[in-house]
């Protein structure tokens, strides 16, 4: 890929712009409540898109269109399965209780609702997965800028980061979501032409489809049978796993995205944050899938090729740059490379500001020192937006050192998150619930995850504990789906059984957390059509639309 | 001065009114790849240019509407 001053011309722009951002809206920092939390004062629309682009990192933008050329439109399950119902979850039933609780962050609210030994679990989980999260985003960034443009690792490490700290640092969660916001267009319309040009060459969605096999264009009509689809997986392991478990386990609980709806100026801003969210992304696919399926079918129609790996199988990690690379001419193509280390940026910039939130409010704070003034948690705050960054250039640097670092991370995140989600259900909705079944729970889940991996084998991945597996999944995606129903069934069953075992919290004390004892948000001056619930509905039939269009 | 400069629809619509203009001169000066049938420079060049001016409209209307 060869570079001209135009491209370079607008690479520099953009660092002008997110440095310049930080530095006007540092002057607006005065607490550590503007630095942490953005004075609680986003307008809803800052708030939806940041929080659709702080999950819009390296694994959505290179890996959704990775997974679109490989496994094709069955990817937009993520999508219309997974994310969009959890979204509308989230807005509806969840965020009165994490907003109206006035907690600061996620592992706070699990300390009002359960005790100090479940928040200071979820919390150094959190930290310790931001940090690793930020880190390969870091990685995948300076590898793929090494690949393409010939830049040294160590270089584009310290460059990439050097800025997400100087803007984080500045303007603090400000900063980083108002940057979210300029990546979140930068990434559409950086994204968009590439769609538009490959249409044209392959002939529109027709041509795709002419030039695929028919599994690969349908999402639901091959499910039936694992072995028929492309991701090779069945219809349970994808509605229970991705869609239930695994998906409300990452919108619902991971503080990392529920922040930016925490933000927002009042309730019913809040509420509205990720259900706003969901009808951009409703449309995301056809950024970041479209461009893989089309890359594919070029590949079978000729003249146009994906680069192959040392071992000789396709790099499917490579299709979007490539397209890019392929198609846009000098002056859009450094558009298309902005766009891409924007992606890296945001997911990087989401990260190290849920760490630093995390870090002051559920380690320092609550472990270190409790009764000190505001003008030293600020400090703090600062200190471990530093600290956030250079902990995610040395597991950058580590993750070069070890070629199979994330896919373990991945697994790890699936052993956290699923089991997660069970203890906030039932913390939520059951009164009934406590911080003893609840902690051991969350402790149970996970071990469970780590024991169904032990056991099982797919794609020569798990399966460490015995001999001979107890059972061989057909694809590593469709393993991940089931360690993920097994550790939520594990979480739940032992919460439930330890909690009506031990004593439960009086129900004053559990005002504002849990529903049946918490005002439902007043919306009867709200006209009907703009409440959250009849939003959230119109995005759902929307969804159940697009799911039947390419069924 | 300062409230607009601190308008996020202001700042965004500044950044791709210069993004606009360069990938336009792209498009005017570099010679169009002979395969494509389309100048992708000038046509994504076009679509950044009104993006830009609809943000930066927006953010002076905001400005007039709160004085």
């Amino acid at each position: 890929m060869h570079l001209s001053y135009f491209d370079y011309s607008i690479l520099g722009l953009y660092f002008v712009f997110v440095i310049g951002m930080g530095l006007m809206l540092k002057r607006r920092i005065r607490s550590s409540n503007d630095f942490l939390m953005s004075g609680r004062s986003m307008p809803l629309w800052i708030t939806s898109l940041a929080f659709i682009s702080a999950n819009l990192g390296a694994q959505e933008v290179i890996g959704m269109a990775a997974s679109g050329a490989k496994y094709g439109i069955m990817t937009a399950h993520f999508y219309w399965v997974g994310a969009i119902p959890a979204m509308i979850f989230l807005g509806v039933f969840m965020m009165p209780f994490y907003y109206g609780s006035r907690a600061r962050s996620v592992p706070e609210y699990l300390s009002l609702r359960f005790d100090e030994k479940t928040r200071s679990f979820n919390a150094l989980s959190f930290a310790a997965m931001t940090i690793f999260s930020s880190g390969i985003s870091l990685y995948a960034l300076a590898l793929l800028l090494e690949t393409l443009l010939g830049w040294s690792f160590g270089f584009s490490v310290m460059a990439s980061a050097g800025i997400v700290m100087a803007y984080t640092l500045f303007g603090g969660l400000t900063s980083a979501i108002y940057n979210e916001v300029l990546q979140f267009f930068l990434i559409v319309l950086g994204i968009a032409p590439v769609v538009v040009a490959g249409l044209v060459r392959i002939g529109g969605w027709p041509g795709v489809q002419a030039n695929l096999d028919r599994a690969m264009v349908h999402s639901w009509r091959y499910l039936g049978n694992a072995t028929a689809n492309p991701m090779n997986i069945d219809i349970i392991g994808l509605t229970m796993g991705l869609g239930f478990v695994l998906s409300f386990g990452y919108w619902c609980t991971d503080f990392l995205v529920v922040q930016r709806a925490m933000v927002a100026r009042d309730m019913t801003a809040a509420q509205k944050t990720p259900i706003i969210a969901a009808i951009p992304k409703l449309l995301m696919p056809f950024i970041v899938i479209l461009p893989g399926l089309i890359a594919a079918a070029l590949v079978h129609k000729g003249g146009f090729a994906l680069p192959l790996k040392a071992d000789g199988r396709v790099a499917f990690d490579l299709a979007l740059p490539t397209m890019l690379a392929h198609f846009y001419p000098n002056g859009l193509l450094g558009v298309g490379l902005t766009a891409l280390m924007a992606s890296f940026m945001s997911g990087m910039a989401g990260n190290v500001t849920a760490f630093n939130s995390v870090f002051t409010c559920d380690i320092y704070q609550a472990h270190i020192r409790k009764n000190a003034s505001d003008g030293h948690y600020l400090w703090v705050g600062r200190m471990a937006t530093i600290g956030g960054v250079l902990l995610s250039i040395a597991t950058a640097f580590i993750a070069a050192s070890f070629n199979n670092i994330m896919d373990f991370l991945q697994l790890v995140f699936g052993f956290v998150n699923a089991p997660l989600f069970a203890t906030f259900l039932l913390g939520m909705f059951w009164r009934r619930a406590t911080g003893h079944g609840a902690f051991w729970g969350l402790i149970s889940g996970t071990s469970a995850a780590a024991l169904f991996h032990g056991v099982t084998v797919a794609e020569g991945k798990g399966g460490w504990l015995l001999a001979a597996p107890v059972h061989t999944f057909t694809s590593a995606m469709a393993h991940a789906f089931w360690i993920a129903i097994v550790s939520w069934s594990t979480c739940m069953l032992v919460t439930t059984a330890i909690s009506l075992l031990t004593r439960a919290k009086p129900e004053s004390a559990l005002r504002g957390l849990v529903y049946g004892l918490t005002e439902k948000p007043a919306s009867a001056k709200t006209a009907w059509f703009r409440r959250p619930l009849t939003l959230g509905i119109v995005v759902l039939l929307v969804t159940l639309l697009l799911n039947i269009i390419f069924f | 001065m300062k409230d607009i400069l601190q308008d996020l629809r202001f700042v965004i619509g500044a950044f791709f009114l210069l993004v606009a203009l360069i990938v336009i001169t792209a498009g005017l000066v570099l010679p169009p790849p002979a395969e494509s049938p389309l100048n992708l420079n000038l046509g994504a060049g076009v679509v950044f240019l009104l993006f830009a001016v609809a943000m930066l409209a927006a953010a002076l209307r905001n400005r007039s509407r709160s004085r």
